[in-house]
């Protein structure tokens, strides 16, 4: 399995205060990678690094063998890497169905020429129409498709965010917290399309989730992060067992 | 004898009404589906009136062999195009062709410019950038002479002339076709994925980014596309004024007047920005003719006006914020069901 994404000596400052710290690692492909870490140990930070949010101030960062570091968010997806936001950022006063629509990202109609000649787009339209029933169904918010992205709940905004994967089909997916305020059998649902989209479309992923009973089971392999530097790594059965995960995040065990 | 006198009357309003719907659907078109915020309006359409002003005049001169200055001698110079336009129909219309394209143009590159200058900033500041500008732009045309006569501005010569007695009616009815083809060019990129993309900034600009789209091409796109139509508006004013005066072309007018209408009918919604701008224009009409009855208010009648239309205003943004049509989410009915035109 190659290497699908490759970060070097990644560093990002605000201030004083060094947010991502001198971290390295590699992804290999079809993989499901999960970053771990206290609040504040640059998770998010990096996540936002590799998606172009940010642009670090030191260290590289290779997609497929390229070099995106400083790229344009934009540009950056449009070569396979998506980011989702921990809180969910999506267009609240347009229609979930809408949403959607935003989110599948070929369709010709988004050009301006385009837009005046309906026969330009209106077949990729239907075919993004079709994605959309897909997608609902799949995560189970048929109910909610005409009303308000600000009428939605919390969990249903989460997926919603999540749902931004499944109609733009990106290679590499970041996910920030896609399980976190949602509700166990469903936040199992999600890992299990997780873990069907590596196994069948030979998606790669790398995911910050602090609900590690959930989360664990399907990850292939742990980074733990402590103030922008990577504590500790390994497959997970391995990491669990390492004392410092113990101090520095989950509770202390018991004597 | 009543179709006489009102006749008129409801093509003067509706020409008026048109030339403002250009206005307030290209602001809605920025403000209301793109979410930047314009307060500078006006810089867009006076650059049409600089253009009809400064280019096909000159261009008639030239061609006649006219051996006089278009500014400097402006009477008689009106009095000899109108003249020479009254018999012959193509070099009239031929200008008129090319002063549009020019000010599409002219319109055109000052809204891309100006908007590439102020990519990074957004609502107030940037309504406040626009504003300056715009405000730059007006004086500009108030001192430099040569562009639209300065501070006493310009006349220019009737471009229609040649069509005769009933000149007027075909010209009003150029002054209202153009803008509703204007309206449903804007009514049709609102409605395709491209408008929903539009909207989908407004909300959240970086989540757009982050989607693969290249929001800031965008944004350029639509403040060029906009600002050449309202450069168009401009032409329009300035051919029904016949005249062309840098000062007229102020924030009043023709920028708060837009908001207004755009906020009174309801943002991000072209229907409802129709139905502003035709509330506005009659209330407006209403207090105009009424003038000579109502002496006896302890206010100058040209200030009721502003006094009625703040006080509509203030109205609507305490018991409908959203305007009186909001804008409705696209609905989706069943399976396989796209957007519809």
């Amino acid at each position: 399995m190659g290497t699908i994404l490759k970060v070097e000596k990644l560093v990002k400052k605000f201030g004083n205060l060094r947010a991502v710290d001198n971290v390295s690692f590699e992804v290999p492909e079809k993989s499901i990678t999960l970053l771990i870490g206290p609040n504040g140990s640059g998770k998010t930070t990096l996540l936002n690094c590799i998606a172009g949010i940010y642009k670090p101030d030191a260290g590289k960062i290779w997609f497929n063998g390229k070099d995106i570091t400083g790229r344009q968010p934009h540009e950056i997806v449009n070569m396979g890497i998506m980011k989702t936001f921990q809180i969910p950022a999506v267009f609240s006063r347009l229609s979930l169905a809408e949403n959607l629509l935003v989110f599948y990202r070929k369709n010709p109609g988004e050009k301006l020429i385009n837009s005046f000649f309906k026969k330009r787009w209106i077949n990729e339209e239907k075919l993004a129409t079709l994605k959309l029933f897909e997608t609902v169904q799949t995560l189970e918010i048929e109910s909610q498709f005409n009303r308000r992205a600000n009428e939605l709940s919390g969990g249903q905004l989460k997926l919603l965010e999540y749902s931004k994967l499944l109609m733009a089909e990106p290679t590499l997916c970041l996910l920030d917290e896609p399980v976190g305020s949602i509700n166990p059998v469903l936040a199992n649902k999600i890992f299990s399309y997780i873990t069907e989209a590596r196994n069948n479309m030979g998606k790669t992923f790398i995911i910050v989730e602090h609900r590690l009973d959930i989360a664990v089971k399907y990850v292939d392999y742990i980074y733990v992060l402590v103030n922008g530097r990577i504590l500790c790594e390994g497959v997970p059965e391995e990491v669990l067992k390492r004392k410092e995960l113990y101090e520095v995040y989950l509770s202390p065990l018991p004597a | 004898m009543v179709l006489e006198t009102l006749l008129p009357l409801i093509i003067e309003t509706l020409t008026f009404f048109s030339i403002y719907l250009v206005c307030s659907s290209s602001l809605n078109l920025q403000q209301g589906y793109t979410g930047i915020s314009n307060l500078g309006l006006f810089f867009s359409i006076s650059s049409g009136a600089y253009v009809i002003a400064a280019l096909p005049t000159r261009l008639a001169v030239w061609l006649y062999g006219i051996n006089m200055d278009f500014v400097y001698q402006n009477a008689l110079v009106v009095s000899l195009l109108n003249e020479r336009f009254a018999k012959d129909a193509l070099t009239p219309t031929l200008l008129l062709i090319i002063t549009f394209f020019a000010a599409m143009a002219v319109g055109g590159i000052l809204g891309y410019a100006f908007t590439y200058l102020s990519l990074r900033l957004t609502e107030t500041y940037l309504a406040v950038f626009f504003l300056c500008v715009a405000e730059a732009i007006k004086i500009f045309g108030e001192n430099f002479i040569p562009l639209a006569g300065g501070p006493n501005g310009i006349l220019l010569p009737n471009f229609f002339i040649w069509l005769g007695n009933y000149s007027w009616i075909f010209q009003s009815a150029f002054f209202i076709i153009i803008p509703f083809i204007i309206f449903a060019v804007y009514e049709k990129v609102t409605r395709s994925p491209f408008g929903r993309l539009l909207k989908a900034i407004r909300e959240n600009e970086l989540a757009v980014q982050c989607l693969g789209r290249n929001t800031v091409s965008v944004k350029l796109k639509v403040m060029a596309f906009t600002s050449a139509f309202l450069a168009v508006a401009g032409v329009l004013v300035s051919l029904r004024m016949r005249s062309v005066v840098a000062g007229t072309f102020d924030r009043v007018d023709y920028s708060f007047w837009p908001w207004l209408m755009v906020m009174l009918g309801g943002v991000g919604n072209n229907l409802g920005c129709l139905l502003g701008t035709f509330l506005c224009i009659i209330i407006r009409r209403i207090v105009y003719w009424l003038k000579f009855y109502l002496v006896f208010l302890p206010v100058d009648i040209m200030w009721l006006e502003y006094i009625l239309l703040g006080l509509a205003f203030m109205i609507v943004m305490i018991y409908k914020p959203e305007g009186i049509l909001p804008e409705k989410p696209y609905q989706v009915k069943q399976q396989g069901d796209s957007r519809s035109n």
